[in-house]
């Protein structure tokens, strides 16, 4: 028996996310198999993808740059899979309550499991990637391997603390400006190329001003959680994970308040 | 503990922020903060959709609505549901409420019938464990036979409502909420559905529901709503506010089929 009164309690908000767990969980799995539906490769798209593109931009950064494949290839893919779930949690995250809006009509869940759901899509979807440079590891490098397995848990959920956010914020924006969107790609793009993402980041570091794009970038020490253990065989630095928490948190606030503010009426935007 | 199911509704305001109908923009917005003076003319005002609302049902009592399109029926059960936010006033509710409000929402095209009884169960606050256990009576229940297993995008609208109906109806709750619902399903079925919401009634739940057959209404209510214009204008036994309906439809209409009568002569 409950007393529901509509609350902005945050122990009972937090209650309530928990409560529906199920839902949320089963509505991620759902989004995964319906991508894959009548695939002939299905999951398999998920290394796939990346790899290939992986291909193509080796070939052409050892071109212009005459770096080694071998080794850059590993970091762009590396580079790439965690930059998927940002973008996908940002472009997807734009969309998440109107793809939501028959549930959200029914029945009153907090908003933010509809965040939590394409957030996990994209996590999911990252960790099937995985695979690729884990089959790397196992023929280069078995020793990184075992490094990967005590960070990558950590790294991981680094990569959530960040991105749910980034979500929440796109969603709540993107429901009341339809503009936001088209925005975020462009945001996105600008991003992806000033950032160590497929670029080495050893050659910017070379570089007087550029390395800035390097130091005081959150994407490059995200990137670094992932690739110190993975590429190097390290633990990531905990300079790696300040810059990361520092910048999600900033991400939490603005998420935060826009819940706050928005999420009793954001449904009739829907 | 033993408090029993009520819904306890006073004085409740339901507006529609405007600001979600405009044609909505960056620009707008950001032109509006720089000359806020300028732009406030073609303010739309908010949509009232619910004035000044208070009743109370306790357990056990069934209630009807009715009214015309647009009166805030749907309004009002959304706002039980605690779908629609207040503008003003109070919702005070015991007990869980299930919905089921427009049919073919909630479910997932893609996905097949049984799976989709999965998410909407899951929807609706059950475990994975329990909706399992309920799934073959579920099934039964809407009679899609080997269809269960094909994607809802297949579904004709009848078989949509019978299993959107089936899994609302068994996944317990102390409040049920429909929507029109009977409006949808063929003759068999809604004498199946009348049947099932009648044993639902007997376990001493709450129910109310919208619809436009007086003769439903007055066979499972035991109170009836009249809504009109936003407002609760008549709460009562169902003969008098089908009578009271009648008079306001007639009220409303009068003048209008007069005046039609006049030109078709």
């Amino acid at each position: 028996m409950q007393n529901v009164q509509i609350e902005t309690n945050y122990p009972q908000y937090l209650q309530r996310i928990w409560s529906a767990r199920y839902f949320w969980w089963h509505l991620a799995l759902s989004d995964i198999r319906a991508r894959f539906r009548r695939s002939y490769l299905g999951i398999a798209w998920a290394v796939l993808t990346p790899l290939l593109l992986t291909a193509i931009l080796t070939l052409v950064m050892s071109f212009i740059f005459k770096s080694q494949a071998i080794s850059y290839a590993p970091y762009v893919y590396s580079g790439l899979i965690v930059w998927e779930v940002i973008t996908s949690s940002g472009n997807d995250g734009c969309d998440a309550f109107f793809k939501a809006s028959s549930y959200i009509k029914q029945f009153k869940h907090p908003m933010i499991i509809y965040s939590i759901r394409t957030v996990l899509v994209s996590m999911i979807y990252m960790m099937y990637a995985l695979i690729g440079l884990a089959a790397w590891m196992l023929l280069k490098q078995p020793f990184h391997l075992l490094v990967t397995l005590v960070w990558i848990v950590p790294a991981l959920c680094m990569l959530f603390f960040i991105a749910l956010p980034v979500c929440i914020v796109c969603g709540i924006t993107n429901t009341q400006f339809r503009d936001f969107a088209r925005l975020l790609v462009l945001i996105f793009q600008m991003v992806w190329y000033v950032s160590p993402i497929f670029i080495s980041d050893k050659l910017l570091m070379k570089s007087k001003h550029l390395h800035v794009l390097v130091t005081y970038n959150p994407i490059y020490h995200l990137l670094e959680l992932f690739r110190a253990p993975i590429l190097y065989g390290h633990a990531p630095m905990i300079i790696d994970f300040a810059y990361v928490i520092v910048a999600g948190l900033i991400f939490w606030a603005w998420a935060i308040r826009l819940l706050i503010k928005n999420e009793n009426t954001l449904i009739h935007y829907l | 503990m033993t408090q029993k199911t009520h819904i306890i509704l006073k004085n409740v305001d339901v507006r529609y922020s405007s600001l979600a109908y405009k044609a909505h923009s960056l620009k707008e917005t950001i032109f509006r903060r720089v000359a806020r003076k300028k732009i406030n003319h073609v303010e739309i005002t908010d949509v009232h959709a619910l004035k000044n609302i208070s009743f109370q049902i306790y357990h056990g009592e069934r209630i009807g609505l009715i009214g015309h399109n647009g009166a805030g029926k749907s309004t009002l059960l959304k706002t039980i549901a605690q779908v629609y936010p207040l503008s003003a006033g109070s919702v005070d509710i015991i007990g869980d409420v299930r919905s089921l409000f427009e049919l073919n929402l909630g479910f997932e095209m893609e996905a097949t019938g049984r799976e989709n009884i999965m998410y909407r169960g899951l929807l609706l606050g059950k475990k994975p464990k329990e909706m399992r256990a309920m799934i073959d009576e579920i099934i039964e229940f809407a009679e899609l036979g080997d269809f269960i297993d094909y994607p809802i995008k297949t579904y004709s609208a009848g078989m949509i409502v019978r299993l959107a109906f089936s899994i609302s109806t068994s996944v317990s709750g102390d409040i049920l909420i429909l929507d029109e619902v009977f409006s949808a399903g063929d003759a068999k079925f809604i004498v199946k559905a009348k049947k099932r919401i009648t044993a639902l009634i007997d376990n001493a739940e709450l129910l109310i529901f919208a619809s436009h057959e007086f003769d439903t209404l007055k066979e499972l209510c035991s109170r009836v709503f009249v809504m009109h214009q936003g407002e609760l204008r008549f709460d009562g036994k169902p003969a008098d506010a089908i009578d009271f309906y009648h008079e306001l439809m007639g009220l409303s209409l009068g003048k209008k089929t007069q005046t039609e009568e006049k030109i078709l002569i």
